[in-house]
């Protein structure tokens, strides 16, 4: 076991972990992140997408103890019921949810590109969803949601 | 470390190594995690080459080179940004593998390869490389021809949500100074589900020019060359037809300045 710190959404975690520990059970059964998402477990689907210092990463393919210090971001450091991130007010606005179970890794894949293009072209931010594997299809929708967001609709 | 525990594999990028712990394909009694070593990071740019540590990112390399047209596709058709982001270019290297689009579009750069072994260090030709049965070699740094300076492209069918390569090929075409053309090509599948150089293509395009007969008889010779595996994807016939198909249009594009 080893002792960690990992900084999610804005607040510091000490937490033990096994060596071969991924972060997406520390996330979610050591401190509780619930909207981080497991689906394929081999990297395939990004539904346990997380940003790791901002950029978005595979939360099945990391473990743990190799992000001791650094800042992490799940979907609940987004926004809060009360107070809904811009991105998750346009999600709701243009119906982008279906099953839901993509949305948080769609969210944050969506934050992370709009955090350093303020304006992606219709390719870019194709490109970028293709990290979230959404069965029910709502890409389309997602790309109005970005839209609704940069102020183009 | 190697010396004291010459049992203990080196295991290809962390990627592949926590995927296939998780498919059981592996089951290490430890793991020592070398992705710490900042020097393994380094991504050192000189005018005419460029140092990758090991633990460079595929990200780093293609916001770094996004104005090359080789580096620009690699990063258009790769699977997702948020593999590339745990990628890395020792990892790659080291899988020697036909889905690692990077070692196709190194091979067309002159790669270098530099790895530790218990013998010491040894630095080689990336297709060398490939070609070697080298176990308990770890990857330390690869150096390759600044990709701003080298006219180069990259091309892939890919299928599946993972973007997994059926083929791809990379090609370069520069003139040397000299009245002369210097070719590069390579491909995904040369042999087997190893990537590798067709050198016999890039003969025919530096003795005779890159006229349209030099470069279908190129496309023809990657063709005849290369012996590319037989699986659920596709059958190797169809793989050498489609390699062929793909270094003739690289060429042509190139040859025509037809830049993305």
């Amino acid at each position: 076991m080893k002792q960690i710190r990992l900084n999610v959404n804005g607040s510091s975690y000490e937490v033990e972990v096994n060596d071969n520990e991924r972060l997406v059970d520390v996330l979610r059964d050591k401190l509780g992140f619930k909207g981080v998402k497991e689906g394929c477990g081999v990297g395939d689907c990004g539904l346990c997408i997380v940003l790791v210092n901002g950029r978005p990463v595979n939360s099945c393919l990391v473990l743990a103890a190799r992000l001791d210090g650094e800042d992490i971001l799940t979907v609940e450091g987004l926004g809060s019921a009360e107070n809904l991130h811009p991105l998750q007010r346009s999600y709701i606005e243009v119906g982008a949810s279906q099953c839901g179970y993509c949305i948080p890794a769609a969210l944050l894949v969506t934050h992370s590109l709009l955090s350093k293009n303020k304006r992606p072209s219709a390719d870019e931010m194709r490109r970028h969803m293709r990290s979230v594997l959404c069965r029910c299809g709502s890409y389309l929708r997602f790309e109005e949601a970005v839209k609704v967001v940069v102020g183009d609709e | 470390m190697m010396h004291t525990h010459p049992e203990a594999p080196i295991i290809a990028g962390g990627v592949y190594t926590i995927a296939s712990m998780i498919e059981k394909k592996i089951r290490p009694h430890h793991l020592i995690d070398i992705s710490k070593i900042r020097e393994l990071k380094q991504l050192e740019i000189g005018p005419e080459i460029v140092r990758a540590g090991a633990l460079a990112s595929h990200t780093a390399l293609m916001e770094t080179f996004a104005v090359s047209p080789a580096f620009s596709a690699f990063s258009q058709r790769y699977t997702s940004p948020s593999i590339a982001n745990i990628a890395t270019v020792g990892g790659s290297m080291a899988l020697k593998s036909s889905t690692e689009d990077l070692i196709t579009i190194l091979l067309v750069h002159d790669a270098f390869i530099r790895v530790r072994t218990t013998e010491g260090l040894s630095e080689l030709p990336l297709d060398q490389y490939l070609n070697m049965d080298i176990r308990h070699a770890l990857v330390e740094e690869v150096r390759f021809l600044n990709p701003t300076t080298v006219s180069a492209m990259f091309e892939k069918i890919a299928l599946g949500i993972s973007y997994i390569p059926l083929i791809s090929a990379a090609a370069r075409l520069d003139r040397d100074g000299r009245g002369g053309w210097i070719c590069r090509i390579a491909t995904s599948h040369q042999r087997g589900e190893i990537p590798g150089r067709i050198h016999e293509a890039e003969t025919i395009i530096q003795q005779q020019g890159p006229g349209d007969e030099a470069i279908n008889n190129a496309a023809k010779a990657v063709e005849s060359t290369i012996d590319p595996v037989s699986d659920l994807m596709a059958p190797s016939w169809y793989r050498k037809r489609v390699a062929a198909v793909l270094v003739k249009r690289l060429l042509l594009k190139l040859r025509d300045g037809e830049w993305p």
